[in-house]
């Protein structure tokens, strides 16, 4: 099929620094989406960053809560982010609460409530947080799967955007029927590695486009939550043809057995036990850098940063200045002026 | 401790306003029963029927303590409120008294959402249950548009 006869699928924001890029430009319009996840993983501050970025009076969003976290305490937290804008309630964003429909009825109740509403607002956007807690009942008249396949294809045909949100744990990933009907599977994690919490965000599917794979770091800060992509994105792309330039330690010796020195744009490991000179041969490299008028950042992780820099200071005769990106952890360096 | 005043204020412009909806010859209690009602209609589709009758009976717990003319009020399980304008002999209370302890029950009502969610997002509710009030008029007496 020629480009043209295809149909335009249009992209959404998803309100997510770093996500669109991740998605391949954005969410596709109409899609169904899943953002599953352990309890705290974040996935109620995406839907809502999502519904902010994109619900407007004329494209309402209708945000749907279910058991669990009530709306009033949801709101409570979550007006905290700065993405919140409380004047865009209730015009551009109403929440429903479905807890009665769910305690007392079965999850047919549930899709015609759902229906009801959407038949009168009319929303670009809904979220349902969380459709896990709807099943309670097993006698319930259409099972889970059922339910979603139904509400899938109503929501399609009213053109919009979903997500459901629903508590996973990794294992339930495999071979789960509720997922086939998704557009979009989202998985967020948080993991303990050592000492330290990591949060990874992976797009297992996305259906209408490319998508970076992989599992990408995203933290969540007063601005809710930045994704990193684990490449460039799919948007991203090198500014300049690859290089053939070498670039020197500042050691000519060295520098001779490398053939002039290291490739721009190439990753060097420095391996060696303690005491064998590896910061400090990255110091010179960074402190030639310096001299060639080519800025450096070194980042240090067992080090106090002002010591590191008066070492390196002291070492190379450049200055090396604490730039502090996010507190300790970034540094640049510059040369030295006197 | 008794409600914000900017909560009472809002709670007296909002009892006025559905009084002057109502006949003049009906007591204030329907009144009160108004504002109420349409409250718990809009935060029970929002927060949830449960959530609204936790609230309710939060606030009416409160009020009472203010305004013993309250005693024989409940709220039942879907939040709706009973027994408001019904007195307790022993207590005694003047039924003039029934506007102002509307006003201490729905300003405990307001007060408890305004801790919880702030008066941006309070204001924004109210004014989706009663959008053509002008509650940004401060200096409003009666509280409806002209």
């Amino acid at each position: 099929m020629s480009t043209q006869d295809k149909v335009t699928i249009n992209k959404l924001p998803t309100g997510v620094p770093g996500l669109d890029e991740i998605v391949g430009g954005g969410l596709p319009e109409f899609s169904f989406n899943i953002i599953a996840g352990a309890p705290g993983s974040g996935k109620t501050t995406l839907a809502h960053q999502f519904v902010f970025a994109n619900a407007t009076p004329e494209h309402p969003a209708l945000y749907f809560t279910v058991l669990g976290e009530s709306a009033i305490k949801m709101l409570r937290y979550q007006q905290q982010y700065t993405f919140f804008d409380p004047a865009k309630l209730p015009d551009s964003i109403r929440f429903i609460n479905l807890s009665q429909v769910v305690l007392e009825k079965d999850l047919g109740a549930v899709l015609e409530e759902i229906t009801k509403e959407v038949e009168n607002a009319n929303p670009a956007v809904v979220v349902v947080d969380s459709f896990r807690t709807m099943v309670r009942k097993p006698e319930s008249d259409m099972d889970l799967q059922s339910f979603i396949q139904r509400l899938s294809l109503f929501l399609a045909s009213w053109q919009a955007t979903t997500f459901l949100i629903g508590e996973y744990a990794e294992d339930e990933l495999r071979d789960n029927p509720i997922f086939t009907v998704a557009d979009g599977l989202f998985w967020l994690r948080q993991t303990a590695e050592r000492n330290s919490i990591v949060r990874k965000l992976q797009v297992i599917k996305l259906r209408g486009q490319a998508s970076v794979p992989g599992l990408h770091t995203f933290r969540i800060t007063d601005a809710g939550v930045q994704a990193f992509s684990r490449t460039f994105g799919l948007k991203g792309h090198l500014k300049d043809p690859p290089s053939h330039r070498r670039l020197s330690f500042g050691i000519p010796e060295l520098d001779k057995m490398l053939g002039g020195g290291v490739r721009e744009g190439d990753s060097v490991l420095v391996a060696g036990s303690s005491g064998t000179g590896k910061s400090v041969l990255a110091t010179q490299f960074i402190a030639e850098g310096i001299r060639q008028g080519e800025p450096g950042i070194v980042a240090v992780f067992e080090e106090r940063p002002q010591a590191y820099a008066e070492r390196a200071t002291r070492a190379c005769s450049h200055y090396f200045v604490i730039i502090g990106v996010n507190g300790d952890h970034g540094r640049a360096v510059q040369k030295d002026q006197g | 401790m008794t409600a914000a005043p900017g909560m009472r204020d809002l709670a007296h412009r909002l009892l006025t306003y559905e009084a002057g909806a109502g006949r003049t010859s009906e007591p204030m209690e329907f009144a009160t029963l108004r504002v109420y009602e349409k409250l718990r209609q809009s935060l029970s589709a929002f927060a949830g029927v449960a959530a609204f009758e936790s609230l309710a009976f939060r606030a009416l717990t409160q009020a009472k303590s203010e305004a013993p003319g309250l005693s024989a009020a409940r709220v039942t399980a879907d939040g709706s409120l009973q027994g408001l304008g019904e007195f307790d002999p022993q207590v005694g209370i003047d039924k003039n008294q029934t506007g102002e302890d509307g006003v201490i029950l729905l300003a405990r009502l307001l007060n408890l959402l305004l801790i919880f969610l702030g008066e941006t997002l309070t204001l924004r509710l109210v004014r989706d249950v009663w959008p053509e009030t002008a509650f940004d008029d401060r200096n409003s007496k009666d509280g409806r548009n002209a």
